[in-house]
């Protein structure tokens, strides 16, 4: 990796690999270089099969300046020596890059800073670090924004549409951190609050779940009507200049929140494991739910959007108790569900089993219809399986744990 | 120049057969090419410099439907010529 090769460490590896001499490898190879320099020089352009080609392309004259006097001068026009690869060495180079496609972008959207850059010779582990780096700072420039849109929703909106406000921010801020496409942002938004209220809670969840997502939506972009786009002012604009103190401040209300959350999950999880009667639970749940819903709305006054994401996980534990306890008749019907943009399978696992990790199970019913996990046509009509079925029980935690060894093995096969 | 000539011109230069030479060529490719995945770059002394270069994703235009997309990063292969031959490319006349 990032080693520079010499001439010689092409002939030592070409001996070796022919069987042959240094001295018969390094003739050939000077041989090769002049013959192609030759013709270059006669500019005749030399194809190389499965490699790429050779050829002269002309410069026209320009001003420029003298670097050392400062008078202008001109660049002659000229000749200079491009080599095109051949699309197996394009396609070779980058398979670390491989999965990535071009995404439509809606109006809308719009990025301060031109994002091209040109790294030379740099690790793909470190693009990618910095990926997230970009990624994490931007995640804190979205805050100050959305501190001053919600205040002024707030005056003017119920509390229940807060919440939508607020999450449409949330959600949006999300995806952007990927290579989203807008309109699932609108879309999700655009859906009624019942379903909004369960999706919410999974999406502003776990990586994984965001790099599901992503790759869908590259693959199943379909242009979103006008009339259909609600854009806020939640149209986000990337500052390139943000405080730095402001995201200090946003980073240690986000550690004491999660601490608060995280007491309140594992009281719930002890409530949980000591007592198996449903009504216990309920009581509980309905306890811990109300002291959430109190922590939520202090929440929202301090506008922390990502504060909101690991409360959300808390608010993942009862509220599957909830539905178990409440519903147990989903889980004997059998369902079928057409495929909706934006929707996700974990999404599925969650509203009809109760926990995430219960899509490898959706998957299985319908393994048939989908050759990748990872990429759904929407419209795809998906049977939803009786939970019976698969043995699926949010409350058992061996049933989750053998979900998640399941979900480990797909991404194995697919990833 | 083809594939075909640019082998028939080394066989007879060095005096191999046909076949060799075109066997040493690919491997000679395949070399380069699985140094570049590896994001090695190779330098051949007076001809010039094979290295990786990454691309950061950008926002285009389609000119006619002004459509916007967003092209992710990529690797390209890149190609630096080196000095001798840029002299003597220097030589070549244009016409003007």
């Amino acid at each position: 990796m990032n080693e520079r090769l010499t001439l010689q460490d092409l002939i030592d590896l070409l001996a070796e690999k022919q069987g042959r001499t240094k001295k018969d490898a390094e003739s050939f190879l000077r041989e090769l270089f002049a013959v192609i320099t030759e013709n270059i020089e006669n500019n005749e352009s030399v194809k190389i099969k499965d490699f790429g080609t050779f050829k002269l392309v002309k410069v026209n004259a320009r001003k420029s300046v003298d670097v050392n006097t400062g008078e202008s001068i001109e660049i002659p026009s000229h000749y200079k020596l491009s080599f095109i690869p051949d699309k197996s060495l394009k396609e070779a180079v980058n398979r670390p890059f491989a999965h990535f496609e071009s995404v439509l972008l809606e109006d809308g959207v719009t990025f301060e800073k031109n994002v091209e850059e040109e790294l030379e010779s740099v690790d793909v582990e470190e693009y990618e670090i910095e990926i997230d780096e970009i990624e994490s700072i931007e995640n804190n420039e979205i805050n100050p924004f959305l501190a001053e849109s919600s205040p002024k929703n707030a005056t003017e909106e119920s509390d229940e549409e807060i919440d939508q406000t607020v999450k449409d921010d949330q959600l949006e801020q999300e995806d952007t951190n990927n290579f989203f496409s807008q309109s699932e942002n609108e879309a999700i938004g655009n859906e009624n609050n019942v379903s909004l209220n369960e999706e919410k809670e999974s999406v502003p969840n776990t990586i994984d779940d965001n790099e599901e997502v992503p790759t869908k939506n590259y693959l199943t972009y379909s242009s979103v009507d006008d009339e259909e786009m609600d854009m806020d002012d939640g149209s986000y604009i990337y500052k390139e200049g943000f405080d730095k103190k402001w995201t200090i401040i946003v980073v240690i209300l986000i550690a004491i929140l999660s601490f608060v959350a995280g007491y309140f999950y594992s009281s719930s999880t002890i409530s949980h494991s000591s007592d198996n009667e449903s009504t216990l639970l309920e009581d509980d749940s309905a306890m811990l739910y109300q002291e959430e819903d109190t922590l939520s709305t202090p929440i929202e006054e301090q506008l922390m959007a990502t504060a909101k994401d690991t409360l959300d996980k808390n608010i993942d534990q009862p509220a599957n108790v909830k539905d178990v306890s409440d519903k147990p008749s989903t889980s004997d019907k059998v369902k079928k569900v057409k495929l909706k943009q934006g929707r996700t399978m974990r999404m599925m696992g969650l509203e009809y089993y109760g926990n995430k990790s219960f899509w490898v199970y959706i998957y299985e019913e319908n393994k048939s219809k989908i050759p990748n996990p990872n990429s759904i046509p929407l419209g795809t009509e998906l049977i939803i399986p009786p939970a019976s079925k698969y043995g699926i029980d949010a409350n058992d935690p061996k049933s989750v744990e053998k979900a998640i060894s399941i979900e480990q093995g797909i991404f194995k096969k697919f990833k | 120049m083809t594939n075909q000539e640019l082998i028939a011109v080394l066989a007879k230069r060095l005096n191999w057969t046909k076949r060799q030479v075109g066997e040493v060529l690919e491997d000679t490719l395949s070399i380069v090419k699985s140094n570049l995945e590896d994001n090695n770059s190779i330098n051949i002394q007076g001809f010039g410099l094979f290295e990786t270069k990454k691309k950061g994703e950008r926002i285009s235009v389609h000119p006619t439907t002004k459509k916007r997309s967003l092209i992710p990063p990529k690797i390209t292969v890149s190609f630096r010529p080196g000095q001798s031959i840029k002299e003597n490319l220097k030589r070549i006349k244009t016409d003007e």
